[in-house]
C-alpha cells in the first residue's frame, strides 16, 4: 500500500510533491519516529534523563496536544481542498527536476487537462478528492435534476448495505445526511433561496467537520462494499506493514474505516463499484515511459452500471503517495468544464 | 448543520440507547454530568469479578470533542486508578481511544483503534476488559507495570487498598 502516512525510505527519485509533499507528510504522519522526535524536541527536557519510558510517562498528553498543534499549524498552510489552479503551475514545479514528470504533465495538458485541484496530504486525500469530484460532477451535469436524483437513489441503496454488513445506524446516519444535504442543495435552494455553486462546494469541503463527514461516509461505503462481497476482495488484501494476507473484516476495521489510512486499489475498486461511478486515475510518476508515445498511464476503475447518471468519469491525478483532482477547467472562475 | 450539532445529536442518541438498554451485566453506567452540557459525561465502572478491582466502583470523566465522533473522546479516572494502562493523573491509555495515527506508547499493530463506528459503550467495554487484563506492551504507569510484572501480590494489595481508601473503609 502506498501511503503518505507510512514514510518510505528516501529514494533517488526527486520528491514528487515539491510544494505539497513535505507539508502533507508532516501534517499526518505523527506516528513516525522523526515526528516523535520533532514533537519531543518541543518539550522541556526531562529532569531525569535516561529512564526508559520516562519521557512518555511525563508527557503523553503533552505529546498528544503538541502533535495536534503541529497538525493544526500544518493545516493552516494548505486547505483540505484547494481552488483549481492551472496545470501549468504544477509543470513549473518540475522544471528543475528530471524530464519524465515534465513530459508527462505536458502530455496531460495536450489531452485537454487544464487544471489541478489539490487535496491536503492527510492520509484521506483519495476519499476527499473523490467526494469532491463526485459532487462537482453533479453540479456540472447537463441534467442536474436527473443526475442528483439518480445519485441520491444510489446513495440511499447503500444504507441497506451498511445495515446488512452490521454497522449501527448511529455510526453512519449523520454522515449520510450531511452528504446528501449538500447534494440536494444543487437542485433545491436553501432557506436563503440559494443553491450550491462552485464556491459553496469548495467551502463545504474546506470545512473540516463537513469535509471529514463526507470522507468518513465514503469510507464506510467502501468498507460495506468489501464486507458484502468478501470473495471479490479477499485475495487482494494484505497488511501494508507486514505483507501478510488479511481477512476483509479486519482489513476494513484497520485500513478502511480508520482515519488517515490511504486508499489502495482494492478500496478504489470497491468504492467505484459501490457508487456506480467510473474513476480514472492518471499515474504521474518518474518511471520511464512504457512506449515511445510518452503518455501518462491512466488506470480505469469501472464497474457494472457505472455511468448510470450520464455524468463524466472522475479523474484523479496520482503522484506517489498522494491523490489530487484533475480538471478540464484551469480555475474555478470557468463555470463549466471544457467539454469536447 | 454545524459539527457541534452533529456531535450533540450523536451523543444524545448514544445516551438514549445506553439508558434504554443498560450495559451488559451492569458493568457500567454513563451519562452527561449535567443536562446542560452533553460534552462532559461521567461513567461509573464496576470492578470486574475475579480481579483485584472487584468490589470497587470507579468514576471516570469522559470529555467529548466538538467533532465527535470523527475524533475520539478522552477518559480520565477521578480519582486516578492504579493500573498499568492508566496514567498517574487518571487518563486512560487504550488504543481504541486513539486514531491510527496517534501512537504514543506503541500499541500493537492489531489493536483496535478509534473510528466513528466505535461508541461510548464499546470503549467502556474495552476499558472493563483492560481492567481485567492489563496490556503491558503499552504501559502508561511505568511503576505500576513494574510492580505488576515483578510482584503480583503487591500489585493486588495496592489495588485493594486503593479501593478501600476510595470507599472510606
Amino acid at each position: 500500500m502506498v501511503s503518505m502516512s507510512t514514510p518510505t525510505p528516501t529514494s533517488t527519485a526527486p520528491d514528487p510533491t515539491p510544494t505539497g509533499g513535505a507539508v502533507g507528510h508532516a501534517a499526518q504522519s505523527l506516528t513516525g519516529q522523526e515526528d516523535k522526535d520533532k514533537v519531543a524536541s518541543m518539550l522541556p527536557r526531562s529532569e531525569t534523563p535516561g529512564v526508559p519510558g520516562d519521557e512518555n510517562q511525563l508527557s503523553e498528553h503533552d505529546l498528544y496536544q503538541l502533535a495536534q498543534q503541529l497538525k493544526d499549524e500544518e493545516a493552516n498552510k494548505r486547505p483540505l481542498i484547494s481552488s483549481a489552479e492551472p496545470l501549468s503551475a504544477l509543470r513549473e514545479e518540475y522544471t528543475n527536476g528530471t524530464g519524465n514528470f515534465l513530459e508527462k504533465i505536458e502530455w496531460l495538458m495536450s489531452q485537454g487537462w487544464r487544471g489541478l485541484r489539490r487535496t491536503r496530504g492527510d492520509g484521506d486525500c483519495f476519499y476527499r478528492s473523490l467526494a469532491y469530484a463526485y459532487v462537482e460532477r453533479l453540479l456540472f451535469a447537463d441534467d442536474q435534476d436527473l443526475a442528483v436524483a439518480s445519485t441520491k437513489s444510489i446513495l440511499e441503496a447503500k444504507l441497506k448495505v451498511l445495515e446488512q454488513v452490521g454497522f449501527e445506524k448511529l455510526a453512519y446516519e449523520d454522515f449520510y445526511d450531511a452528504f446528501v444535504e449538500v447534494i440536494d442543495l444543487i437542485v433545491k435552494p436553501n432557506q436563503h433561496g440559494r443553491k450550491l455553486d462552485a464556491n459553496g462546494l469548495l467551502e463545504f469541503f474546506q470545512t473540516p467537520e463537513l469535509s471529514n463527514s463526507a470522507v468518513f461516509f465514503l469510507k464506510l461505503v467502501t468498507s460495506a462494499q468489501m464486507r458484502s462481497e468478501p470473495a471479490l476482495y479477499e485475495g487482494f488484501l494484505m497488511n501494508p506493514d507486514t505483507g501478510d494476507p488479511m481477512g476483509v473484516k479486519e482489513f476494513c476495521e484497520r485500513f478502511v474505516e480508520a482515519a488517515g489510512k490511504e486508499a489502495d486499489d482494492p478500496m478504489i475498486s470497491a468504492l467505484t463499484s459501490a457508487l456506480s461511478v467510473p474513476v480514472n486515475v492518471a499515474y504521474l510518476s518518474n518511471a520511464g515511459f512504457s512506449d515511445s508515445s510518452h503518455k501518462v498511464n491512466f488506470v480505469e476503475f469501472q464497474s457494472e452500471g457505472t455511468g448510470l447518471s450520464g455524468a463524466e468519469p472522475i479523474t484523479l491525478l496520482y503522484r506517489p503517495g498522494h491523490y489530487d483532482i484533475l480538471e478540464k477547467r484551469a480555475d474555478d472562475l470557468e463555470t463549466r468544464p471544457d467539454r469536447k | 448543520m454545524s459539527s457541534r450539532a452533529t456531535a450533540l445529536r450523536r451523543l444524545m442518541t448514544e445516551y438514549k440507547q445506553l439508558t434504554a438498554n443498560g450495559a451488559p451485566d451492569n458493568m457500567f453506567t454513563a451519562g452527561p454530568i449535567s443536562e446542560d452540557n452533553f460534552f462532559e459525561w461521567e461513567a461509573l465502572i464496576m470492578g470486574p469479578k475475579d480481579t483485584p478491582y472487584e468490589g470497587g466502583v470507579f468514576a471516570a470523566k469522559l470529555t467529548f470533542p466538538s467533532d465527535y465522533p470523527l475524533s475520539p473522546f478522552k477518559m480520565k479516572f477521578d480519582p486516578p486508578l492504579f493500573h498499568p494502562n492508566i496514567y498517574k493523573d487518571g487518563n486512560v491509555c487504550i488504543s481504541i481511544l486513539h486514531a491510527p495515527g496517534d501512537d504514543p506508547t506503541g500499541y500493537e499493530l492489531s489493536s483496535e483503534r478509534w473510528s466513528p463506528v466505535q461508541s461510548v459503550e464499546k470503549v467502556l467495554l474495552s476499558v472493563v476488559s483492560m481492567l481485567a487484563e492489563p496490556n503491558l506492551e503499552s504501559g502508561a504507569n511505568i511503576d505500576c507495570c513494574k510492580v505488576y510484572r515483578e510482584n503480583r501480590p503487591e500489585f493486588e494489595r495496592i489495588v485493594r487498598q486503593q479501593i478501600r481508601d476510595m470507599l472510606g473503609v
